[in-house]
């Protein structure tokens, strides 16, 4: 039976895998058409169910069928998720935030700047949300990865506490900020 | 230090109960003083969920004697809800700056993510049914509805989570022809 520990893994190279096969992707359809997005979105939708099941079915054997097919699916990109995850270098820059408590499922908030009703007024640099306390984060903007401070150009702090995320400049409105938390 | 009323709202394995814990600190005001705490969960069609099942109350007698630990497991939840909970307390010596009464809108997903888990052991133990494009069709639109809910909640538009969660109720009715 796969222990907790190694589920807590699957899950974060999933994590990782999914946004390293959407990259992918779309990098493959400039060129050619391959339609890969079925197994990214199956690795999603796995590795949902996975980290649904985790604080209850770990050490099932019907648990371990899910996470063994996880692992197959995320195979192709271990290597790099791997790294990403561990060290702290590739799409996350600096030592990831370890969440000091255990603060729920991870997920994913999309935010138009200065849209109707947007928690992110056209022209401001902060975004709050609670949920994103003691989180770790990877923040997309218009698609490209936004580095924490000090990264050069472009980059943001995180008050983990109060899940407040400060950028060094302002956003414009119609940007898409794109927050996954773990 | 101002009273602020708070609680949190988890479901377990057991998708038929719900547990609310008040995390409200009684330092700067003791649980004496409070004449009642009641509990309101709201469905999106304005009803109230009944607890006890023969509960002639809109609210639920969270009361500090029957519940010294601060936690109340709700049991008979029947499906998912997108649910508007408050929690109200009544205070004998209101104190200036203090909040007494605390409303969130939570999804409730545990039975479409038991469905989800199902699926994922389907398509684990047997790959070849992604080919059938109404099985991969079905899980992704399930998934969707799932996610769309929780977003929902955490937008706090209760409506459209509970909408949400019904198009994954009428998805998983359908089963025994999707999956």
């Amino acid at each position: 039976m796969l222990s907790n520990a190694t589920i807590t893994d699957y899950i974060k190279l999933a994590d990782v895998s999914v946004f390293l096969g959407m990259d992918e992707f779309q990098k493959k359809r400039y060129y050619k058409w391959v339609d890969e997005t079925e197994k990214i979105r199956i690795l999603y939708m796995v590795n949902e169910s996975m980290r649904w099941g985790q604080p209850y079915l770990v050490g099932t054997q019907g648990f371990d069928l899910i996470a063994n097919y996880a692992y197959t699916l995320f195979g192709q990109w271990i290597l790099e998720a791997t790294q990403i995850a561990n060290t702290g270098f590739g799409l996350v820059v600096g030592t990831p935030v370890i969440p000091s408590a255990v603060a729920g499922a991870a997920g994913m908030i999309s935010v138009t700047v200065g849209a109707v009703g947007s928690p992110i007024p056209a022209n401001t640099n902060q975004y709050t949300n609670v949920t994103l306390a003691s989180r770790t984060l990877i923040v997309i903007l218009d698609n490209l990865v936004v580095q924490p401070s000090p990264a050069p150009g472009l980059n943001y702090t995180f008050n983990n506490v109060t899940g407040t995320i400060t950028f060094s400049a302002n956003l414009s409105a119609g940007q898409t900020l794109t927050i996954i938390y773990i | 230090m101002p009273f602020v009323a708070n609680y949190t709202v988890a479901q377990g394995l057991d998708c038929s109960q719900l547990i609310i814990t008040d995390t409200s600190s009684y330092a700067s005001e003791a649980k004496v003083t409070f004449t009642y705490r009641r509990l309101y969960l709201y469905k999106a069609d304005g009803t109230t969920i009944k607890f006890p099942s023969g509960s002639t109350t809109d609210y639920i007698n969270f009361s500090f004697a029957s519940y010294p630990t601060d936690q109340i497991t709700i049991t008979g939840i029947d499906q998912d809800y997108g649910l508007r909970v408050v929690m109200e307390l009544n205070s004998s010596a209101p104190q200036p700056g203090s909040i007494y009464s605390k409303s969130t809108i939570v999804g409730l997903t545990c039975y479409t993510n038991t469905a989800l888990y199902g699926v994922a052991q389907v398509a684990a133990v047997n790959p070849a049914r992604l080919q059938d494009p109404v099985f991969y069709e079905s899980w992704s639109d399930l998934q969707t509805e799932r996610d769309a809910a929780v977003m929902a909640a955490t937008y706090g538009d209760q409506l459209a989570c509970d909408a949400a969660l019904k198009r994954a109720k009428n998805i998983i009715n359908q089963s025994a022809l999707r999956f």
